[in-house]
């Protein structure tokens, strides 16, 4: 095929082209919207649930998972563009910085002897796999969506969206779990979104090279 | 260049928009930019060059949604250039080193260059093979026979929706085949 030949066809399929950013981020509201449809089919949300919202510790968890999937959002649509240097780790201080702040606070006015109580919470085992499992499906929408994408890095790709699946999936999950001690939430859900994330690039490192 | 810069980035933002027009222009600039490019970093011949524009051509169609127009474009063609060299190269020199050991002069013939005249890219003709057969009748047409895309789906007895959907399937695959260095 002559080059010119090869112009002529790529320029047959000219169309209106979204940026890679605003993919991801449909991809990670209608993941999200359709794996919580299905959480609450499936498993539904906590009895207490109106009351529980006026308690600060639970209005924590939707804040701080609804940060982190914004923030692993934006890192994801920049490593996504292939002139750009290295990701924004700056933009994952904010939900680190929210975590560490509201867990010091927590702890602050909680009695030193119901800490470990707090940490372990009601079947920690069980809300792990349950978040790893919720988050799968808008994790696998978004690396989808950062199949769009030129990363210098694919694994970092991978692994950004896997992030920003983890938080939702975490989000979701929030409607149903119990646990409302920050310190439980740093623990589990943080561990939930470690694994998600570093499934998530393994996955990327393959299916997102380009 | 045929285009300015700044023309350039104006006309890749109309293609952007889905203006066919503006995209084959950008693509002439942006190919000018590619080879020289490439040519300044792969010594070898006329082909194995043509072949690092064209595999760029194509990443910088499928990939163009990663292009901010609030940032410059040259740096963004240079960024997917070296990417696509990069792996060229990685792929050439596993491919080399399988032949290394029984050499024959059929082997050395692809080595010797080319005049540059007759040059047509290359390998993507190899890849086409991967397609449907419905995708190669839309590329071929597209490409060898320069014919409309109205034209392609008026011989196939296709909506012109269709054809561009091949097309754009096919473009995806062959994309894939090249990358991973597929001969049929």
């Amino acid at each position: 095929m002559k080059t010119t030949n090869l112009i002529a066809v790529l320029a047959a399929d000219a169309r209106p082209t979204k940026p890679v950013g605003r993919s991801l981020v449909i991809a990670g509201l209608s993941g999200g919207i359709v794996a919580g449809l299905l959480f609450v089919a499936l498993v539904g949300v906590r009895a207490d649930l109106l009351a529980a919202l006026a308690n600060p510790r639970v209005v924590f968890k939707f804040l701080f998972t609804a940060v982190t999937a914004m923030a692993a959002l934006a890192v994801a649509a920049r490593v996504s563009c292939p002139d750009r240097a290295g990701p924004p780790i700056g933009v994952l201080l904010a939900p680190l910085l929210l975590l560490g702040a509201a867990t010091g606070l927590d702890m602050a006015v909680t009695p030193r002897s119901s800490w470990a109580q707090a940490a372990i919470g009601i079947s920690p085992l069980a809300c792990l796999t349950m978040i790893v499992v919720t988050s799968l499906l808008p994790a696998f929408c978004l690396l989808w969506a950062a199949r769009a994408g030129a990363p210098r890095h694919p694994a970092k790709a991978g692994a950004a969206a896997g992030l920003a699946g983890g938080a939702v999936g975490a989000g979701i999950f929030s409607f149903y779990c119990p646990n409302d001690s920050t310190l439980f939430v740093a623990l589990w859900y943080g561990f939930g979104m470690v694994l998600t994330t570093g499934l998530a690039a393994l996955v990327g490192r393959r299916f997102l090279r380009w | 260049m045929t285009l300015s810069e700044p023309d350039l980035t104006a006309a890749m933002t109309a293609a952007l928009q889905g203006r066919e027009d503006a995209y084959a222009l950008a693509l002439v600039a942006i190919a000018a930019l590619v080879r020289t490019r490439v040519r300044r970093r792969l010594r070898s011949n006329w082909a194995d060059v043509e072949d690092v524009v064209q595999e760029t051509l194509l990443s910088i169609h499928l990939k163009r949604g990663t292009w901010d127009p609030s940032r410059p474009l040259v740096p963004w063609v240079h960024a997917i250039a070296d990417h696509k060299l990069i792996d060229w190269a990685r792929r050439k020199g596993r491919q080399n080193r399988l032949i290394a050991d029984g050499i024959t002069v059929d082997t050395l013939v692809d080595v010797v260059p080319a005049p540059e005249e007759d040059v047509f890219g290359i390998d993507l003709d190899r890849h086409l093979a991967v397609l449907s057969p419905r995708e190669q009748v839309v590329v071929r047409g597209l490409a060898v026979e320069g014919r409309s895309v109205r034209d392609v789906a008026a011989t196939l007895g296709l909506r012109e929706g269709a054809v561009r959907v091949a097309l754009h399937r096919g473009l995806k695959r062959l994309a894939s085949a090249a990358r991973k260095g597929i001969v049929s």
